[in-house]
């Protein structure tokens, strides 16, 4: 259980995180989402022990992260974009190290070494140096070093970022398998598919505050709260625009032009052959809307349904700043920026 | 979509509050430094550094010091002999100090510009046990390539020259250097980590660090042909000195390498 109130950390006159508060039940993942600079590592740090913060309280894993750091270091892993592993040394070596410090006994050392080697198929490397592998094998490694000590709470910063798709695919299931009743895990990750996919809740940071909160579904409603359906004609319908306003529920139906038209007619019958609206309750308005266009005589070639997306919520939540925040974030963004476009490649 | 449902995985990798037991400091001090300690002498350039050292000093004392403590030595010419085996006892002790430089720029600069840094600091291992750890981790490889110098030169002395000759070494001389060694080894690591802070790779930090302890090597070399003239206690003077740097610079460094500071920094 993680549970941060107003948590605050300046350096010197800049303020990375501004009054965050959340909590992060047993069971579940929080996604920390955001651009570069966002806050999102320092809240890490804090959280982990790291950092004292400037303002005020959090609780990890019952301890108090300002008055009992050692004791919520004990009971926390973190990884981050770096494996940050000591190469020359072999994994098994490397985990029996971590170990040591956590001071965990010879024999149960042992056993939890074989375990993870096992969890994330390791054992045909333990006798090879860390120096040779891949960065998903590193990281795999790390999420290891992390686990040794069978810590209740779990910081994943980044952990996919470098990876190859298919490193980062692999990454990405263990964190699944990670999932466990009496788990908590932050995952900060400016991914946002990533997100969607491993967290229960989503909250999105800029400038050091949460500006969204709650999960992903929830998001997604809270940017539109309806649905955009389009229904697409074989040939020109002039009367869809007037049966659907007749249908309460319904909301701004209007025709749209259909950019590829092939051999049907183009200008104003063109903008006919294609028609949308806003539901908020698209299972019980659809139905009664085409019943309704079949019987004025429409010929329905296809329906479509879009619910606004995690990326929708989250250009939504950076693109509100003023010009000051935005030239603030610009670096960040551009990131984002890139990130989408690749995205849609 | 999120994936709710809970995945099962091994009941082994299930979490346990409370799995880890407090290490104490000492413990956890020396894990660090054995664990560098260990990577260091696997290390095959300290070795073929150590073995170049050893042939390097042999050949030096076979060529300087065969003409002259050869055979018998005269009452007048045993005060120069003496001064000359005291410098290379000198170099056969200084010279493989050069690691503690290497290592402590590795663990501390280096750790922090590969990452390794992190995961030792999000261990529940106090700052000063992290910190004491990584500088003896550091300074004791130096050290101990430094005794088996120090112990191939007695050895080669008695060899080629006889064990008579040991004689000719002056005894406080000889204490002073015993002394002074550890004190340039612990210096190199102690500023090695302080100038880790504040540059941001391995190599400027190894780089200044040892262009600070090779003007000492030469400060000292000097100052032990002068004893003659000046009289012991300037060399003394400069072992104490020497032993006031590194308090200061461990002082110093202990707190620059503090977990808050450390991220604060990063």
């Amino acid at each position: 259980m993680i549970e941060a109130r107003g948590l605050t950390r300046h350096f010197r006159t800049f303020t990375a995180v501004s009054q965050l508060s959340f909590q992060v039940p047993s069971g579940s993942v929080l996604a920390l989402l955001g651009p570069n600079g966002a806050g999102k590592t320092t809240t890490v740090r804090m959280l982990a022990g790291l950092l004292a913060p400037s303002e005020g309280e959090a609780t990890v894993a019952g301890y108090d992260v300002r008055r009992e750091p050692d004791a919520v270091r004990a009971n926390v892993g973190l990884v981050t974009d770096v494996p940050g592993l000591f190469e020359q040394m072999m994994v098994p070596a490397y985990l029996n190290f971590f170990g040591s410090i956590y001071g965990i006994s010879a024999t149960e050392r042992s056993k939890r070494i074989n375990t993870l080697l096992e969890f994330f198929d390791l054992q045909a490397h333990r006798k090879e140096k860390m120096v040779g592998f891949s960065k998903g094998m590193k990281q795999k490694v790390a999420l290891a070093r992390a686990l040794i000590h069978e810590p209740v709470v779990l910081f994943l910063d980044e952990p996919t970022s470098g990876l190859d798709p298919l490193a980062a695919r692999s990454v990405r299931e263990l964190i699944v398998g990670l999932k466990h009743g009496s788990r908590s895990i932050i995952l900060c990750t400016h991914d946002l598919d990533e997100a969607e996919r491993l967290a229960d809740e989503v909250a999105i940071i800029r400038q050091g505050r949460i500006v969204a909160h709650g999960t992903p579904t929830a998001l997604r409603r809270q940017a539109t709260g309806e649905t955009l359906v389009r229904i697409e004609f074989a040939v020109p319908c002039p009367e869809a625009l007037e049966v659907l306003q007749a249908i309460d529920g319904i909301d701004t139906p209007r025709f749209v032009e259909k950019k590829d038209t092939g051999t049907l007619p183009s200008g104003a019958q063109a903008q006919q052959l294609l028609v949308e609206y806003h539901a908020a309750q698209p299972k019980m308005i659809n139905p009664q809307a085409l019943a309704r266009l079949i019987t004025a005589g429409a010929q329905i070639v296809s329906v479509t349904c879009e619910t606004s997306t995690l990326e929708d919520v989250y250009a939504s939540a950076m693109g509100t700043g003023s010009e000051e925040q935005e030239g603030v974030e610009k670096a960040g963004n551009e990131v984002k920026v890139m990130t989408l476009v690749e995205k849609e490649n | 979509m999120p994936q709710n449902v809970m995945a099962s995985p091994s009941r082994s990798l299930s979490p346990r509050q409370g799995a880890t037991k407090k290490v104490g400091s000492l413990r956890t001090m020396w894990l660090i430094a054995w664990r560098q300690i260990g990577e260091a002498m696997r290390n095959r350039s300290t070795l073929v550094m150590t073995g170049f050292f050893l042939m390097i000093q042999t050949v030096l004392i076979w060529i300087s010091l065969r003409p002259l403590a050869q055979g018998h030595v005269s009452p007048k010419e045993a005060g120069f002999v003496g001064t000359l085996m005291a410098f290379y006892l000198l170099y056969v002790g200084l010279m493989p100090t050069t690691p503690a430089v290497g290592i402590a720029s590795g663990v501390f600069a280096g750790d922090k510009e590969r990452g390794c840094l992190t995961p030792l600091l999000v261990t529940p291992a106090s700052n000063a046990s992290i910190f004491a750890g990584k500088v003896l981790g550091a300074v004791l490889p130096a050290l101990l390539c430094a005794v088996i110098g120090i112990v191939v030169y007695f050895v080669e002395i008695v060899l080629f020259f006889g064990p008579e000759k040991l004689v000719l070494l002056p005894v406080s001389i000889v204490v002073l250097i015993l002394l002074v060694i550890p004190a340039i080894a612990l210096l190199g690591a102690a500023l090695a980590s302080v100038i880790s802070s504040r540059v941001s790779t391995f190599q400027s930090a190894q780089n200044y660090s040892s262009l600070i302890v090779i003007v000492l090597w030469f400060g000292l070399a000097g100052l032990l042909f002068l004893v003659a003239a000046w009289g012991l206690w300037t060399f003394a003077t400069a072992v104490v000195a020497l032993y006031v740097v590194d308090v200061l610079l461990i002082v110093i460094s202990a707190a620059t390498w503090r977990r808050e500071e450390v991220m604060a920094r990063q």
